[in-house]
């Protein structure tokens, strides 16, 4: 399968690319439009703003993809356009100050709660940061389409890629945590989350090592029923990996990203080796650290509780509303004041809260099949609508219909992902790009498993939609690699010359006459 | 590594795929449970800007309703009203604050009033997406409103403490009345611009003397007195043998660890060792009844605790979703034998609501069969019509007529009915004579200086349609047959005036 699964192979396709980028733009900024004539009646000002900002950021990113890589993929650059865009206009849309109801809420307020500050709803969106954060974004997207001539660049450094990835990924246990999950470093004003970078670094690293090794782990050593077993030396690496994914997840708190980064590497030594084996021990090992992990908290406690908090809440949510106590095993009522807060520490419990989670899902529930209309229903009353939670706001506000299109937009981009690499010849991009898409599949999937009760919550971030910049950016340098990558794998071979004109006769005897 | 990849990839899809599938099931199948969950908040907010349904009685009097503070604009804002004498109303209409706090029918139907029931949204599915927006319901009561300003007039004519009346009619178990006294004008909480004196206001009202924010129709509890002799005297008719004219020990007075139990009176039937069932509960004996209540020989505890069982005690009565009249309770497997003494005459640690006695009275009143309290006749779903105009769609929840249980018989049931007009006739309320109207009397002796008066019973006397309980506490110079007596005949009177 080389040519035949991209038909379209020495066609630009250029135009097909720009009619859809038009069509995303024209969404995201009717998505503004909406969001504007909903909330006040008239079109929002910051309406042309934000749309001009998108349409300008959009005509630079293609007119830099028609010049350095003119034979990429033409649909990854809409898609991601078109997620990064929507995501701005629920940003915009969550940041709550000009709400019809904000005097009456804050009214309402401080009459029940005398004395205390009032925080209105959406505090925390900022679109504005958002936009800069896009900007900054495709910046970086261009800057890797002309920088990166060559992917093989990143398979001579995978060592040095698979340090760097390391130090990010310790990095942030000598930064405060927040929320309870030590996932950021503090640069000043900025927070970064390194997870979010490591993951490319990483996956280059494996994909290195893999073409590497390729053949050392495709042996089999003894055969148990229908699993061919590696060699026993051969799983070294998996073993180290195992470990430092469970210290991540038990000294950071970051479910998500140890799962991500098992994804990773058991998906990736399927696609190097082909065996089966890899994936049964691979997934057999992470279930088995998970539960052990859940079982060793009930006895140590401690930093290890974060974790099984999640799985706690995801049980039961409804014990946890507004904070719950759990003390080994056992669920106490609600815990709603300072004394109880005490009580439940002092006996030993741990305090969870599973507001977000509920309230996603009642968002989610007023959503229905067609949701509220964009501006129109309440994903704001949810403290993190605009990051975590942003997959149920919109689920609220353009309701399953619209879910599904999003989530069709991922698969879109995960489908293009895997066709670009099946494209290339190269083992290296192959691995990578099979890698990059996989990892990005399972990274909706855990965020918006975690968000609609289907798994844990795993505080993962969703991609292109929610506020953050670390996301952004990372995202963006993803999709600048796949494109990247189609191009090289779609572009033209150089044609050799055939026409040399006709053979001249030299007279060289004449000439010394 | 073709073929990996594609299996890879394929995996990659399906974990979407199931993410797909996840969220069908939850805002296609859970949408409607999650919209009106306990914990969901939702509904509470920016909810002045939704119109919510009215409130109406069962003779189709607006009780609550909202109306638009600046008609015509999209985005106006609903204040919710009350009618001018809603102080009658609040034990049913219940009230809705300013600062989102509610009560009462608004409470316990509010995601119909607000038009997000999920009966009413799968009603106009259709509609909503043709955009026509839902409005808030409308809920009919079976409260007469006529009868309800009534019993309120003149339970506050009293200037009691607290006070309370409740009328069932026996045949469906629908509340015609449920007034409380002290109550309060809703319209002064309701302020949406305002929350912060609404907040005030309800504040106070929860400092206030005789807690006006609790109701007292069904939702408090408190001693029955003798009334609660009804109940006894069905348990010792439910055992084989016994009517009305078997004889019951009626001694001058019962020996209890403290002081003795007497009677409010000695006459030929009271204090002469031994009566007829149906002149001690004629002439109110306290000893006949707390002898009852000890002696196995004749009755005893469990008997009537059994009795207090069957007819709704120990456990919340259902009137409405979320609307529950706490247990009532009487004394039982305790070793103290002076609590089940003065227990068994409807005082010490016996409490019951206004709405469980008057239960007891409709179930003698109807042969026995008693039957659920309800209070909501139907409830009709809306939606913007032509021009904005609000149109009823169907209804979208009526009222069902079950039986609560039979907690005696037939035979018992009517040999009650006899006792009960035989104390308007001869007994302690032979004021209330030319009334049409039986029933039994209490009075309570809360505290040297607080009484309460019950009359709890059927009208009319030959033909009960109606079972009632009032109640009335204050001073202790109040009767149960000339303070309750005569209120419980005005309201029966204001209900037959239609």
């Amino acid at each position: 399968m080389s040519e035949a699964a991209t038909p379209t192979a020495g066609r630009t396709r250029l135009g097909a690319s720009l009619g859809l980028l038009i069509f995303a733009i024209v969404v995201a900024v009717s998505a503004f439009a909406q969001v504007g004539l909903a909330r006040d009646g008239t079109l929002p000002t910051g309406m042309f703003g934000y749309g001009l900002a998108i349409a300008a950021l959009s005509g630079v990113a293609f007119f830099v993809v028609r010049r350095f890589t003119p034979y990429a993929d033409p649909v990854l650059l809409p898609l991601a356009m078109l997620l990064n865009g929507l995501g701005l206009a629920m940003i915009y849309r969550i940041d709550q100050t000009t709400i019809a109801t904000f005097e009456e809420d804050k009214a309402r307020f401080e009459a029940t709660h005398p004395g205390a500050k009032y925080t209105p709803f959406g505090a925390g969106a900022n679109v504005n940061g958002q936009l800069l954060w896009t900007v900054l974004s495709i910046g970086l997207f261009i800057a890797a389409l002309i920088l990166l001539r060559d992917i093989k660049i990143l398979q001579r450094y995978h060592y040095t890629l698979g340090a760097i990835g390391l130090v990010l990924l310790v990095a942030p246990v000598f930064f405060p945590g927040v929320n309870g999950s030590k996932i950021w470093i503090q640069l000043g004003p900025l927070s970064v989350q390194p997870a979010e970078f490591c993951k490319f670094a990483f996956i280059a690293f494996f994909a290195a090592y893999l073409v590497k090794k390729r053949a050392a782990l495709s042996l089999v050593s003894r055969k148990v029923g229908p699993l061919e077993l590696p060699r026993p030396r051969d799983l070294m690496p998996i073993l180290i990996f195992w470990v430092i994914a469970l210290m991540i997840l038990a000294v950071e708190n970051d479910f998500g990203t140890a799962l991500l980064f098992f994804g990773l590497f058991v998906s990736m030594v399927y696609i190097a080796t082909g065996k089966v084996a890899w994936v049964v021990i691979g997934v057999g090992m992470f279930v088995g650290g998970a539960l052990l992990l859940y079982g060793l908290a009930h006895v140590i406690g401690g930093p290890l509780e974060h974790v099984n908090q999640r799985i706690e809440i995801w049980l039961d949510p409804e014990a946890f509303f507004g904070n719950g106590c759990s003390h080994g095993g056992e669920i106490f009522n609600a815990v709603s004041d300072a004394d109880g807060y005490k009580a439940c520490v002092a006996s030993g419990g741990n305090i969870s809260n599973s507001e977000q989670l509920m309230k996603g899902l009642f968002a989610l529930g007023q959503g229905g099949v067609i949701g509220t209309g964009l501006g129109q229903g309440q994903p704001y009353l949810n403290d993190l609508a605009f990051s975590d939670e942003i997959f149920t706001s919109f689920g609220e506000e353009i309701g399953l219909t619209g879910l599904m299109a999003v989530l069709l937009v991922y698969v879109l981009l995960v489908e293009r992902g895997f066709k670009i690499a099946i494209a290339t010849k190269d083992e290296f991009a192959k691995l990578f790009a099979g890698g990059v898409s996989f990892v990005f599949a399972l990274q909706v999937f855990a965020i918006c498993g975690g968000v609609t009760k289907l798994i844990p919550f795993t505080g993962l971030t969703t991609p292109f939609l929610t506020q953050g910049g670390s996301s952004l950016l990372a995202n963006w340098i993803l999709i600048a690699i796949l494109l990247r990558l189609s191009h090289e794998a779609r572009k033209p071979a150089p044609v050799a010359i055939q026409d040399e004109g006709m053979t001249q006769i030299v007279n060289l005897r004449g000439a010394q006459e | 590594m073709n073929k990996e990849l594609k299996r890879v990839g394929l995996v990659g899809l399906a974990l979407i795929g199931v993410l797909a599938i996840n969220v069908n099931w939850i805002q296609a199948g859970q949408a409607e449970d999650l919209r009106v969950h306990k914990l969901n908040n939702r509904p509470l907010q920016g909810v002045s800007l939704r119109a919510r349904g009215d409130i109406i009685s069962a003779d189709g009097v607006k009780m609550a309703w909202s109306d638009a503070l600046s008609p015509g604009d999209a985005k106006t804002k609903y204040q919710r009203r009350y009618l001018k004498n809603a102080e009658a109303f609040v034990p049913v209409t219940g009230y809705y604050a300013g600062t989102m706090q509610q009560a009462g029918l608004e409470l316990a139907y509010n995601s119909l009033l607000d038009g997000i029931d999920t009966r009413q949204s799968t009603d106009s599915w259709v509609r909503m997406l043709t955009g026509e927006k839902p409005l808030g319901g409308t809920i009919y009561t079976t409260i007469d409103s006529k009868a309800q300003t009534r019993a309120y007039q003149t339970l506050s004519a009293q200037n009691p403490l607290r006070a309370a009346a409740v009328v069932i009619d026996v045949k469906t178990g629908a509340i015609k009345v449920a007034a409380s006294y002290p109550s309060f004008d809703p319209t002064s909480v309701a302020d949406i611009k305002n929350p912060g004196d609404d907040q005030k206001k309800l504040d106070e009202l929860g400092d206030a003397k005789g807690q006006p924010l609790v109701d007292k129709a069904y939702s408090e509890l408190f001693p029955p007195g003798s009334s609660f002799k009804t109940i006894v005297a069905a348990a010792f008719l439910g055992k084989d043998g016994n009517t009305k004219d078997s004889a019951v020990p009626s001694p001058r007075e019962v020996p209890t660890g403290g002081g003795v139990i007497g009677n409010s009176h000695n006459d030929n039937i009271c204090g002469v060792g031994s009566a007829p069932l149906i002149g001690t509960f004629a002439q109110s004996c306290n000893t006949t009844y707390a002898l009852l209540g000890v002696d196995d020989t004749v009755l005893g505890n469990e008997a009537v605790r059994a009795q207090s069982e069957k007819f709704g005690f120990y456990k919340p009565i259902p009137i409405e979703q979320d609307l529950d009249a706490p247990a009532s309770q009487y004394p039982h497997n305790v070793d103290n034998r002076d609590e089940i003494l003065r227990g068994s005459f409807g005082q010490g640690e016996t409490k019951t609501t206004t709405l469980q006695m008057a239960m007891v009275a409709a179930a003698i009143a109807n042969g026995g069969d008693m039957m659920k309290p309800y209070l909501v006749d139907k409830a009709v779903g809306r939606i913007e019509g032509d021009k904005g105009k609000p149109e009823e769609t169907g209804t979208i929840h009526e009222a069902e007529q079950e039986t609560f249980g039979k907690p005696i018989s037939g035979d018992t049931a009517s040999q009650l009915q006899d006792m009960m007009r035989e104390v308007v006739a001869s007994g302690t309320a032979t004021n209330l004579q030319g009334r049409n109207i039986a029933g039994k009397t209490g009075t309570t002796e809360l505290t040297a200086t607080r009484g309460g008066a019950w009359f709890v019973g059927f009208a009319p006397a030959d033909d009960p349609k109606y079972g009632f309980a009032v109640f009335v506490e204050g001073s202790t110079s109040l009767f149960g047959a000339s303070t309750s007596g005569p209120i419980a005949a005005d309201i029966i009177d204001a209900l037959g005036k239609k």
